[in-house]
């Protein structure tokens, strides 16, 4: 790593604050501070010195240490391994930036309104910069306003306004979206996925389910209309129903129950990871491969194994890790240096089938999900 | 074991403090609250100190203050209510939707308190005319209301107009203080006039304590109980109007794990689970309680998922402080 040539006033300076970081991660200690999911003022004040964790502590780390960044998104890491692939690529840009950083979702997913008080109370309590999720864009109109008057710069990642991606106007300040555009992602699964079945089936299949664990996100139903679109103009019997998010066994038995009144059911679309991975395990457990296929949005271990067998037809993907760890570079940048958030960032939507999986095996590895 | 023969120097301290907590049992809840503030302020003292961070805390609070103060109310006549959220998710719902459809929003608001009310009076019919506790008949409720919710909507519905009415909820008097705030203490006060100055109030300690008994002297049970499953109802709709006031949007989904919360900030502040003990002063400073944490992790940065951890400790600490108070307490009678 590049060394920043400093002066000696810029040390001196930090080494006192390091002690003062030292002091109070000491009495933090005795509550909760040091359990704060970031850790880094206590951590890297107790080491008194450079190269702390690894030898990641230059003189970069150093003066990000004065910017308190925070990651304020829908999801819950422990509910929905999409959004633990998030908080590892968070975690992974925080390590490297040396910033004072935590990742503040709702303690569980998609609770917008504990998300949107976690917004407002960032930023009174001083944040630089934070990045937020825009699941149902009317709830924060009001926090991403004060934001802009207390001068706090803010980012979307993951899901924002739709006209933001139909012309990219704005109701409310923000300084850039990172993430893909959700309105052409059910029908790039959908339309990509119907040739695929029928070169398995011999022909289209007899009826489609849709599984949509979080009915109410803008993103899902962005998502679950597009591939409905497709199914209509294709003339596939399609229905969806709403399974539970964050309990995988609730899936398979809405999905069991619903293919037992619907046998005739051939291709199963799930909307995300949390649903698609207990779709997989139902397709196996029953031993329904090549009767059943399935396709989904982002792609898991399993998901990727079950396209190498050829049950999984293909996935969309949007790199989940990609769009938190951008995230935190984006938002030490602009605090630390001044650097300009793009408009937008498309991290996906990248069609995988069993043709180019072996490119995102990599990632999967790492992250868990891609 | 009596508080008073002690006489080391620490109980000199001690024992003043433990005799006023035994006669006012509200303390335990007062105290706890006050812990987490003080927690919070060592850690981050610049941040807590700040008037914008309490307006928030107590905007939070707001939302779920109502729904605790009468789950208090009515787990002191040993009932419980699990349909709240789903009852507030349910009126946000139906005020939206009706205002949309150009109901005055002066009706829309006493439909949806109705409403909620409704629900409320049901889940009080169930319990008393089928004998079965109402933890089981409310968790039913809970999921069938949350089923037809799904159904019917599928997903989020927003106000299509501005409703200046909802000022009277929303208006902002700095510092994010707003006014629903003031409304949560009007319930506050309203619950702890009914519960601790009226016959009513009475009634409901002895339907807590031993329903036979209560009604072999006289009290009408039934109709005390229903009182209590109504006013619950309502306060989930008043609630939801709150939010709806504050975002102006709902879901299907919203506040699953508001019957939990709401049990669990009654029985932190006092509550017994089985009736019979408790104040409406429970509900509120459990509420406050977990409202404080909330606030308080986020603005000394920590990860969010502590919240749950933290308030799982301090429950079971704050009940097993309760009932040590408790035991000390009939050993002084």
């Amino acid at each position: 790593m590049t060394r920043k040539s400093t002066d000696n006033t810029v040390e001196f300076e930090t080494v006192s604050r390091r002690h003062m970081l030292a002091a109070t991660g000491t009495i933090g200690a005795a509550g909760i501070a040091g359990c704060s999911g970031n850790g880094n003022g206590g951590g890297n004040g107790n080491g008194g010195g450079n190269g702390n964790g690894g030898g990641t502590g230059t003189t970069n780390q150093v003066e990000n240490q004065d910017i308190s960044i925070r990651y304020i998104p829908h999801g819950a890491p422990g509910q929905d391994p999409f959004w633990s692939a998030q908080s590892e690529g968070w975690e992974m840009a925080v390590d490297q930036l040396g910033v004072d950083a935590a990742y503040q979702g709702p303690d569980s997913s998609s609770n917008f309104t504990q998300q949107v008080s976690n917004v407002e109370t960032a930023i009174d309590s001083g944040a630089d910069a934070i990045a937020v999720t825009l699941p149902d864009p009317d709830l924060f109109q009001e926090a991403l306003q004060r934001a802009a008057e207390e001068g706090v710069y803010v980012i979307v990642t993951n899901v924002t306004e739709q006209s933001f991606l139909e012309s990219g106007e704005q109701s409310m300040p923000y300084h850039g979206y990172v993430g893909q555009n959700e309105a052409a992602v059910g029908s790039t699964l959908a339309s990509n996925t119907l040739p695929l079945i029928e070169e398995e089936l011999g022909s289209q299949p007899s009826r489609a389910v849709i599984l949509n664990h979080d009915p109410g996100h803008s993103a899902l139903s962005m998502r679950q209309d597009g591939i409905e679109q497709v199914l209509n103009d294709q003339g596939v019997p399609h229905d969806w129903i709403e399974v539970p998010g964050g309990d995988p066994s609730g899936v398979i038995s809405r999905l069991a129950s619903f293919r037992s009144s619907n046998p005739d059911t051939s291709l199963v679309f799930t909307l995300g990871p949390t649903a698609g991975n207990p779709a997989i395990d139902y397709i196996t457990n029953e031993g329904l491969e090549g009767e059943v296929f399935h396709a989904g949005c982002d792609i898991s271990q399993s998901q990727a194994e079950a396209i190498n067998e050829g049950y999984n037809l293909a996935a969309v993907i949007q790199q989940p890790a990609l769009q938190a760890y951008l995230a935190a570079h984006y938002l030490t940048t602009q605090v630390g240096s001044g650097i300009l958030t793009p408009t937008h960032t498309p991290t996906g939507p990248t069609f995988v089938d069993a043709s180019n999986v072996g490119a995102v095996e990599k990632q999967i590895e790492t992250f868990g999900v891609a | 074991m009596s508080v008073e023969t002690r006489s080391t120097g620490l109980d000199r301290v001690t024992g003043p403090i433990l005799n006023a907590i035994i006669k006012h049992p509200v303390l335990v809840a007062v105290l706890t609250w006050l812990g987490v503030t003080a927690l919070f302020f060592v850690l981050n003292p610049g941040v807590m100190s700040r008037p914008n961070i309490w307006g928030n805390i107590f905007r939070e609070t707001a939302l779920m203050g109502p729904v605790a103060i009468m789950v208090a109310v009515l787990m002191i006549g040993g009932d419980f209510d699990m349909t709240v959220g789903a009852n507030y998710a349910m009126s946000a719902m139906f005020f939206i939707t009706i205002v949309n459809q150009g109901i005055p929003p002066i009706v829309a608001i006493l439909a949806t308190l109705a409403l909620g009310g409704a629900v409320g009076l049901m889940n009080g019919a169930l319990v008393t005319f089928t004998g079965i506790h109402s933890f089981i008949i409310t968790l039913g409720g809970w999921f069938s209301i949350r089923g037809a919710l799904l159904l019917i909507f599928s997903g989020s519905a927003s106000l299509n107009t501005d409703v200046s009415l909802l000022q009277i909820f929303s208006y902002e008097f700095g510092a994010n203080f707003e006014a629903l705030v003031l409304w949560m203490f009007l319930i506050l006060f309203g619950a702890l006039y009914l519960v601790h100055r009226t016959a009513y109030g009475n009634h409901l300690y002895a339907v807590g304590s031993d329903r036979d008994a209560a009604r072999a002297r006289g009290i009408r049970v039934t109709r005390t109980r229903l009182v209590a499953f109504t006013l619950t109802g309502m306060s989930a709709a008043f609630a939801s109007l709150m939010h709806v006031a504050r975002f102006g949007t709902a879901r299907p989904i919203l506040q699953t794990e508001l019957p939990l919360m709401a049990i669990a900030a009654a029985v932190l502040g006092g509550c017994a689970l089985f009736g019979g003990r408790g104040s409406p002063n429970a509900g509120f400073f459990g509420a406050l309680t977990f409202g404080t944490f909330g606030a308080g992790l986020i603005a000394a940065g920590a990860n969010s998922a502590w919240y749950q951890f933290f308030v799982g400790v301090v429950l079971v600490a704050a009940v097993v402080f309760n009932r040590h108070i408790n035991t000390l307490r009939q050993e002084k009678r």
